[in-house]
């Protein structure tokens, strides 16, 4: 049943970051959301800090609050032209990671705010803290990815017409009228959302590569973005299961192991090996 | 101002520019309905900045712009804008026909997949127009620069706009693209219709153009292309001194 | 009489340090390289890794060689990927990087998992801990960065012209390439020695932020590569301080998040400078 879970909880990260990474990157950048995974830590270090408990709301409220106020600061930073768009995602992640560092090193040495914890999850530690429903315990981080996974399909079928022309030509789209001020807000807040919720069992660190394997498996030799974004989930759900496969068979770290596997894959398909 | 002339274009005290940097200070221009204009100048003129900032894609400093007296956002569906090639990502999984498409409705107005029966036929009409039909469906990155360049001119046609702002349109093109474009632009000026484009190469202006405005940092000259050799060529040289 | 020595290693060690990653940092911004700095923070980990794990070699000097050798091998993909292959830029970096990182995670959690006494070096890569790497052999690093900091002072008005205007230069210098790729190995070179100081999760940071920081107050190369190893120097330099005064706090972090600050302290001087006109 155990592992049941653990592979439900991995397919459904990775479904979710591969939908996250096909709109996120295109638009935007593939490392903001490296960014976001990284500055939580200044906001899990606060709200520890404040809430003296690793269960506190505080936690979950300080790593948003540091997520968005790092995209402010990118926003910020890059309207100026003697500053790289990629060097202001650098300079604001960093910034808070670093911040986030130096308090729990000063404040959290003691206590088990594992650093590895964060950075790297722990998906077998994560099926335990689980509800009953229906006279079944399940994890209650399955709820939470059914749940992301609604709201982004969701926003995928209403705004589908839109977040095509947008993804394709950003210039032409404002031409049209069409503003993209929306999406984006929205794509902050909720990769913000999510990631902070994930980060107890996928690690900040595995997000990236899992949200840029669609580009290597499907991109070159798709004809509509729909297929796309189909192609991307087959490919990406695939390697994740076989990383799953090779990580419990190993006893190798399940989140390491799976970006390797999506990564790798993704890479040998962009070279042509399959 | 003259009443009956009908300017598709007002521009009056127009600073604009881009990154804190001013590139056009204190420009005024009229353009009249339906002619072939050509925007032509040095680099770093302001042809681009200039043509951006029409459609709002920079934001002006000061000054007005107004298409038939209106401001731009209330006449956007009847302006179509072709943007240069190489800003656009080809790479993107679209085909021709869908990249069309998308000039064929009003999208800001369109919720879910869901698109007007009557698009379809304005996207296969646009395609014709452009001898782009056989690569409907075609991925985009299959194509030519010159292809290329019509795709998105067919894009602009599909929105049966009454303007057309073009920013160079025929740079980089294969003969045929270039037959086909120019035909294009004698079509839109024959419906009445108006076509503006940032032309790179003052050597062809008057093979597809009937106007003209030269540019560099201040309006050089802004009138119908009908003037002798010499009278072109001293505005030439006034213009890319 | 051992404390001053050992403080004069760690002052000595971080002046060095500074000017190669200082000269690293500007060139590194000038060829818009800021996430290919994280990269090869990054795709140390598998070489330094995987060489302790397959020779049980704790010499720090073959561990170098690995993180070098393997984030060589990131950086010649990146390249490989950006030029040939038609995908979104960042995307192809970020595959690369999530591949080697995850790569020498897995063999992390080997070693942990197989209780190898050695883990504490590679915590020390990964976060950084520039006391244990000052008690190291100090006089091969400042050898080292003599001679890498050699490198990039006669290869300046190359490193303008590979910046700048790159085909001109490859018309001018017949071994343009060779420059290249020498200033990419000495830079990553360079990287690797601040690791240990740094810590891989945020040398990326020291990567970008002297650089761009100097850049916005210089107006030649010659300025903000000068105040790029300014900058730097004085980061380690504050570092060392406050970790020595107050021993709970990790250098890693201060050394990273110092020239950042001063960044943002220019931004916003660069504000109000202009909001007055």
């Amino acid at each position: 049943m155990m592992t049941f879970f653990i592979f439900l909880i991995t397919l459904l990260t990775v479904i979710l970051y591969t939908l996250i990474g096909c709109i996120t990157i295109p638009l935007n950048s593939a490392f903001i959301i490296d960014a976001i995974g990284h500055s939580i830590i200044a906001g899990i270090a606060i709200g520890f800090i404040i809430g003296k408990s690793l269960d506190s709301s505080l936690i979950f409220l300080g790593a948003i609050s540091a997520a968005l106020l790092m995209n402010l600061m990118v926003n910020f930073l890059k309207k100026d032209k003697n500053v790289e768009y990629d060097s202001s995602i650098g300079i604001s992640f960093s910034f808070f990671f670093a911040i986030g560092i130096l308090l729990i090193s000063i404040y959290a040495r003691n206590v088990h705010l594992d650093l590895d914890m964060i950075l790297l999850g722990n998906i077998e530690f994560a099926i335990y803290d689980s509800i009953k429903f229906f006279n079944i315990m399940i994890p209650k981080c399955i709820f939470m990815l059914i749940f992301g996974l609604i709201v982004l399909l969701s926003f995928l079928y209403i705004y589908w017409n839109k977040i095509n022309v947008i993804l394709f030509d950003k210039e032409y789209s404002k031409t049209r009228g069409i503003s993209f001020f929306g999406l984006n807000l929205f794509l902050i807040i909720y990769n913000s959302f999510i990631v902070v919720s994930s980060f107890n069992f996928i690690g900040a660190l595995i997000l990236t590569g899992i949200a840029a394997a669609p580009f290597g498996f499907a991109w070159k030799n798709s004809l509509s973005y729909k297929s796309f974004l189909i192609k991307s989930i087959i490919y990406t759900v695939l390697f994740g299961f076989l990383g799953c496969l090779a990580a419990l068979n190993l006893d190798l770290p399940i989140s390491a192991t799976v970006a390797f596997f999506i990564s790798g894959g993704s890479i040998l398909k962009l070279f042509e090996f399959f | 101002m003259i009443k009956d002339l009908k300017n598709v274009l007002s521009i009056s005290n127009l600073t604009c520019g881009y990154d804190e940097k001013i590139i056009l200070e204190n420009i005024a221009l009229d353009i009249p309905e339906n002619v072939k204009c050509a925007i032509v100048g040095p680099n770093g003129a302001g042809k681009t900045t200039l043509m951006r900032s029409l459609v709002k894609l920079h934001d002006k400093k000061n000054g007005k712009i107004l298409f038939w007296n209106k401001d731009f956002d209330l006449i956007k569906e009847k302006i179509a804008y072709v943007p240069q090639r190489k800003l656009v990502d080809w790479s993107f999984p679209i085909t021709v026909h869908e990249v069309v498409k998308m000039g064929a409705y009003d999208i800001s107005k369109s919720w879910f997949s869901k698109i007007p029966y009557e698009a379809e036929v304005k996207t296969i009409d646009a395609l014709n127009k452009m001898n782009l039909y056989n690569y409907s469906k075609s991925h985009i990155n299959d194509l030519s620069g010159g292809q290329q360049q019509r795709v998105f001119i067919a894009r602009a046609l599909a929105q049966n706009a009454d303007l057309y702002l073009m920013d160079e349109p025929l740079t980089g093109l294969d003969r045929t693209s270039e037959k086909i474009i120019s035909q294009i632009f004698n079509d839109i000026k024959e419906s009445g219709k108006t076509v503006i484009a940032v032309h790179h190469d003052w050597k062809t202006v008057k093979e597809y153009f009937d106007w003209i405005v030269l540019i560099n940092k201040n309006v050089i000259y802004n009138g119908p292309l009908n003037l002798s050799e010499n009278e072109l060529k001293n505005l030439l040289e006034k213009t890319f001194e | 009489m051992l404390i001053y020595y050992f403080l004069f290693n760690l002052i000595a060690i971080s002046i060095f340090l500074g000017i190669i990653l200082g000269f690293v940092s500007s060139y590194a911004v000038v060829r818009k390289w800021s996430l290919l700095g994280d990269i090869i923070s990054h795709a140390a980990l598998p070489g330094i890794v995987y060489i302790f794990l397959l020779f049980k070699n704790q010499n720090i000097f073959v561990m170098l060689l690995g993180g070098a050798l393997s984030s060589l091998l990131s950086t010649i993909f990146s390249f490989y990927i950006q030029r040939y292959k038609s995908i979104p830029k960042d995307s192809a970096f970020a595959l690369i990087l999530s591949l080697f990182f995850s790569f020498g995670i897995i063999g992390m959690t080997i070693i942990q998992k197989k209780g190898i006494v050695g883990q504490s070096i590679i915590n020390n890569f990964i976060y950084g801990n520039i006391v244990s790497f000052a008690s190291g052999n100090v006089y091969f690093y400042i050898f080292f960065s003599l001679i890498i900091s050699l490198l990039f002072y006669i290869s300046f008005q190359i490193q303008k012209c590979i910046a700048f205007d790159k085909v001109f230069s490859t018309v001018r210098y017949k071994n343009i390439n060779f420059w290249e790729f020498l200033l990419l190995f000495v830079s990553i070179i360079s990287i690797i020695i601040g690791l240990q100081a740094v810590g891989i999760l945020l040398m990326g940071a020291l990567i970008i932020a002297p650089g761009s920081a100097a850049r916005l107050i210089s107006n030649s190369y010659f300025k903000m590569t000068l105040y790029s190893i300014l900058i730097t120097v004085f980061s380690f330099l504050i570092g060392i301080f406050i970790s020595l005064k107050y021993s709970n706090i990790p250098t890693g972090p201060v050394i990273a998040l110092t020239p950042i600050i001063i960044f943002l302290i220019i931004k916003f001087f660069r504000k109000i400078k202009f909001k007055n006109l």
